[in-house]
């Protein structure tokens, strides 16, 4: 049998580390990144499982994880048991560990955040860190209200310039927040938002050029604007059909130059891609865990 | 400047061989990480590969160990670029150039300040 163990909440607590960052981006993994992971294994059938203990000899197990250089314990202890171990692990913005050993565990891994060392690897392959759970999908891409729209904290230049170049684009909607994850708006504002939208800006992360806005705006009927630094995007998704630029005064201009006609029809491109994606990544879960 | 690595480095960049004075600042250790030379030399390679944003972000921060007229002044220049000419005017200032970066950078959470907490 197949069995879903989702463990990024389950993190080693230290009560006098106000910051332990493993434990808050564990909770976070599991509040937000839910509905994309169940999206993405939903041509295979498991049974989800909230303990390691319901783990049985012989199972075939899908590990959701976050913080996997802390746990190489659990899963060499996992190994005993089970038939085929896969991992989705979640979070590693930094990319900063040496995760050889860990992954040497499992039979394939998918993994978040992708890097050099991960585009082109046998036993590897990254996806896309997703929506956040609440985002309803759009499939009307009727004639909408906004230009564009923003929604984040601008902690750093490029988001700075974003709102400094698009600031005179009308009408628009814009919410600034002085935090990460600090008042957001809630799903219900951001889906009436982004159904109402017709490109969305998607500077990167802090970190790594990975940001959920993007996958959001898909999930939307948006068309998504993203930073062309390093050529993130044309390396994780070959083909994509992503307006990419590498300072925002071009998307000012695409914004304000490109007439209803060309923005469905960069609407339906981004929309019909997404799908295909998605189906894709489906098949080939599926495949992978029949195969190895 | 005196550090010889990155006296190498600079001249890997005015000759224009961006690639290689990449890989060599990539092997500097963290003792480098609040040199304001090295970020700047950081920010220049980004300039060069079209990280307007990176660049500007690292000057930043060069910012907050040295100032330095080329900082302001490459600064103004990437603004410039971009498109946002009266901030750029502001950074070649004298007189405006210190508090229209330190107005800036409160604007801007993520970018590493010596004397406040980073969000």
């Amino acid at each position: 049998m197949i069995k879903l163990f989702w463990n990024t909440q389950n993190q080693k607590n230290d009560p006098n580390n106000k910051e332990d960052r493993a434990l808050i981006w564990g909770k976070y993994h599991s509040d937000y990144s839910k509905e994309w992971i169940y999206e993405i294994l939903n041509k295979i059938q498991y049974e989800k499982i909230a303990n390691e203990k319901d783990i049985e000899s012989g199972d075939i197990l899908i590990i959701v994880d976050s913080s996997v250089e802390q746990k190489s314990q659990l899963y060499e202890k996992l190994q005993l048991v089970c038939s085929k171990m896969f991992l989705i692990h979640l979070g590693d913005e930094h990319g900063t560990y040496n995760l050889e050993s860990v992954y040497n565990n499992f039979s394939y891994v998918w993994r978040t955040f992708c890097s050099s060392k991960y585009f082109n690897n046998d036993k590897i392959r990254c996806f896309g860190i997703g929506y956040k759970s609440g985002i309803i999908p759009v499939k009307e891409i009727s004639k909408r209200k906004y230009k564009w729209a923003f929604m984040g904290t601008p902690h750093k230049s490029s988001r700075h310039d974003l709102l400094f170049q698009l600031s005179s684009i009308k009408p628009s909607f814009s919410h600034k927040t002085k935090k990460f994850n600090e008042g957001i708006l809630n799903s219900k504002e951001m889906n009436e938002i982004l159904a109402s939208t017709e490109f969305v800006p998607c500077p990167n992360g802090f970190v790594h050029p990975e940001t959920y806005r993007l996958y959001e705006a898909l999930e939307s009927g948006c068309i998504p604007i993203v930073e062309n630094a390093y050529k993130y995007y044309d390396r994780l998704y070959p083909h994509n059909p992503f307006l990419k630029i590498d300072k925002w005064e071009e998307a000012k201009s695409i914004i304000l130059k490109w007439d209803s006609k060309k923005i469905e029809k960069k609407q339906e491109e981004c929309k019909l891609w997404w799908n295909q994606y998605k189906n894709e990544l489906q098949e080939f879960i599926k495949k992978k865990l029949s195969d190895e | 400047m005196n550090d010889s690595k990155l006296q190498k480095i600079n001249i890997l960049i005015k000759e224009k061989k961006v690639d290689e004075a990449q890989s060599e600042i990539a092997r500097l250790g963290p003792e480098y990480y609040k040199n304001a030379e090295y970020l700047y030399l950081r920010s220049k390679i980004f300039h060069s590969n079209k990280l307007y944003y990176l660049a500007i972000d690292t000057l930043l921060i060069s910012l907050e160990f040295e100032q330095n007229d080329k900082v302001y002044n490459s600064l103004a220049e990437i603004y410039d670029f971009l498109g946002n000419k009266e901030l750029s005017k502001k950074l070649l200032d004298l007189n405006l150039r210190i508090t229209t970066v330190n107005s800036l950078k409160d604007e801007l959470s993520g970018i590493y300040r010596k004397e406040s907490k980073v969000n």
